[in-house]
């Protein structure tokens, strides 16, 4: 385990990727952290922590916490935060039904990601990418149709909205008629934009935030 | 829906009602990456059609996500993946496993720890009663008919 700190500590690229929905989560929820790229540099830190276990897979964001325990997998990571800090409480059914709404909002930005580095953004892959937001647009709205509230399970956000509203954010920069026919999902990412947290996150302007992705794509 | 999900809901109401949030975080960075290689395993079936460029990018990734498990098991020392009974990542692992086998054949010849725990699995008795009882769904990997 790594030493224990006061504060998480977050170790992702300096871009928004599968790091932006932990940084607004934890912004919004005024959830302490520090933030570091991987050091001395990405291969040396991944061999490091492919060695010691805290990179067990490869892969970043990975989130410290205070106690040390190393946690990677942004979903995983949005998921322990639902249930240490935004609702301790959460049934396992409530959290099941959030985990319909955030694996979902996963696979779009699984599409997403294949459009920007399976092909680099081809006239083709935009159209395809496209034709899937545009469903998955459709089936969000349908979702906060059918349950009548401001987020998607309730009067409060949970992680799988801060999952969401990235999404919709990525994918407004490409497909920029995204929201134009889809009335709630649209007053939900102007409504996820004006929360204090977030608005105040955004307005920061933090320079990670000019990068999307890692190929300088989107 | 959503499998991870289900699974997540299964291990929270009924295999361990009382896991921290902790626990099943540290759970969960093995049932996603279990799923990630899951991923990669579906590309090659349904992207690729199992092309012969597909399925050696697959053995390749394959062979790293076992790497990846077998030291897992190593560093805990546990018979599944996070302590002496499984989680649904074990669950999960052990399809991913069981699939990827069938068109890597030598996927376990060097990984003695994650080959133990694919025997161990098969060898519960829960596990070996529903694989023994030869249900049809399972001579159907995937939807294309292939793998």
């Amino acid at each position: 385990m790594a030493e224990e700190s006061s504060t998480y500590q977050l170790t992702y690229f300096g871009l928004r990727g599968r790091g932006e929905p932990i940084r607004i989560a934890m912004q919004d929820n005024g959830i302490a952290y520090s933030e570091a790229g991987p050091s001395p540099s990405w291969p040396e830190a991944k061999a490091a922590g492919l060695a010691d276990g805290t990179i067990p897979f490869g892969q970043l964001p990975l989130l410290t916490t205070p106690d040390g325990l190393a946690l990677v997998q942004m979903n995983n990571i949005l998921r322990f935060l639902q249930r240490k800090h935004l609702t301790p409480d959460i049934s396992a059914e409530d959290e099941a039904v959030m985990g319909v709404a955030l694996e979902s909002a996963e696979d779009w930005r699984g599409k997403y990601l294949t459009m920007i580095y399976g092909h680099r953004m081809s006239d083709e892959s935009v159209a395809t990418f496209t034709e899937q937001a545009t469903n998955f647009s459709q089936m969000f709205d349908s979702w906060l149709e059918r349950r009548g509230t401001d987020y998607l399970c309730g009067a409060e956000p949970t992680v799988a909205d801060y999952s969401l509203f990235c999404v919709v954010d990525d994918t407004v920069r490409t497909v920029t008629t995204l929201l134009d026919e889809r009335p709630l999902l649209a007053a939900f990412y102007a409504r996820m934009q004006a929360r204090a947290g977030v608005a105040a996150y955004l307005g920061s302007n933090p320079e990670h935030r000019e990068r999307v992705n890692g190929n300088g794509l989107g | 829906v959503q499998m991870n999900n289900i699974l997540r809901f299964l291990q929270r109401k009924h295999l361990t009602p009382d896991i921290s949030a902790e626990d099943e975080a540290v759970m969960g960075v093995a049932l996603e990456s279990a799923e990630d290689w899951r991923g990669k395993y579906l590309t090659m079936i349904y992207g690729h059609r199992m092309s012969d460029e597909s399925v050696a990018t697959f053995t390749e990734q394959a062979t790293n996500f076992s790497q990846m498990f077998d030291s897992w098991l190593e560093r805990r020392g546990t018979d599944y993946l996070c302590g002496a009974e499984p989680t649904v990542a074990d669950y999960s692992l052990f399809c991913v496993v069981d699939d990827t086998v069938r068109t890597v054949t030598t996927l376990l010849d060097e990984r003695p720890l994650l080959a133990a725990f694919y025997a161990r699995m098969q060898a519960r008795a829960g596990v070996a009663a529903y694989l023994g009882s030869n249900p049809e769904h399972r001579e159907r990997v995937n939807g294309n008919g292939l793998g």
